[in-house]
């Protein structure tokens, strides 16, 4: 978490990969979390997906096979604080609050991530409402996603 | 989590998955958020940083 706040999110933040936001808390001003949003491409190879079908996750293009969808690339509580209860809830209301700022400005309503395969992360995930994407021998991570409206 | 995720291409080829998220797609799930004043929130967040910054040098 240290490693990425210090050096990457600087990277990403001045090349405009991804945008990090912090979650301090507003007293003490202690980092209690932080997540990285980006914006990505999901091609689906699939040969019998029908126009219609794409038409309607894509919502425009008959032709597209591609799904944008927004991307948490990091997220992240600070362990090292002896009492820190943000729960991953709380995090991820906070990801949908920009995400829907976003969206407004943008469009689009799916939502990524890639987690460890690690059974009792990808159970956390799924009972906030991920449901598991990519998941291959060739993939050393799961990719998660969620659909959000407002 | 790595940061690869970054750069990475996100391919799906399982039809089974593909088909789910096809479904999905149809009924996303609606979220309420607080409305944030963002600008607000990174000067407040900036003095916070600042304050905690120059606490622990001294």
């Amino acid at each position: 978490m240290e490693s990425f706040l210090r050096s990457k999110s600087v990277r990403f933040e001045q090349s405009d990969v991804a945008r990090t936001y912090l979650i301090l808390d507003a007293a003490s001003g202690d980092l209690l979390a932080y997540f990285s949003l980006s914006f990505k491409e999901i091609s689906l190879e699939h040969s019998k997906i029908s126009r219609t079908q794409v038409k309607r996750l894509d919502g425009i293009s008959k032709n597209a096979d591609c799904v944008r969808a927004y991307l948490i690339g990091q997220i992240g509580k600070n362990f090292t604080l002896s009492q820190n209860n943000i729960s991953l809830k709380l995090i991820l209301d906070e990801v949908y609050g920009v995400i829907q700022e976003a969206r407004a400005l943008i469009g689009s309503r799916a939502v990524i991530l890639e987690c460890e395969k690690n059974d009792k992360l990808i159970a956390l995930y799924q009972a906030n409402h991920f449901d598991i994407l990519i998941d291959s021998d060739e993939e050393s991570l799961v990719t998660m996603y969620t659909y959000i409206s407002d | 989590m790595a940061t690869t995720s970054f750069d990475k291409s996100f391919i799906v080829t399982n039809e089974e998955r593909i088909e789910k998220f096809r479904r999905a797609a149809a009924t996303p799930r609606k979220v309420v958020v607080k409305r944030r004043n963002y600008e607000s929130d990174r000067s407040k967040g900036i003095q916070l940083l600042a304050q905690r910054l120059s606490s622990s040098v001294t």
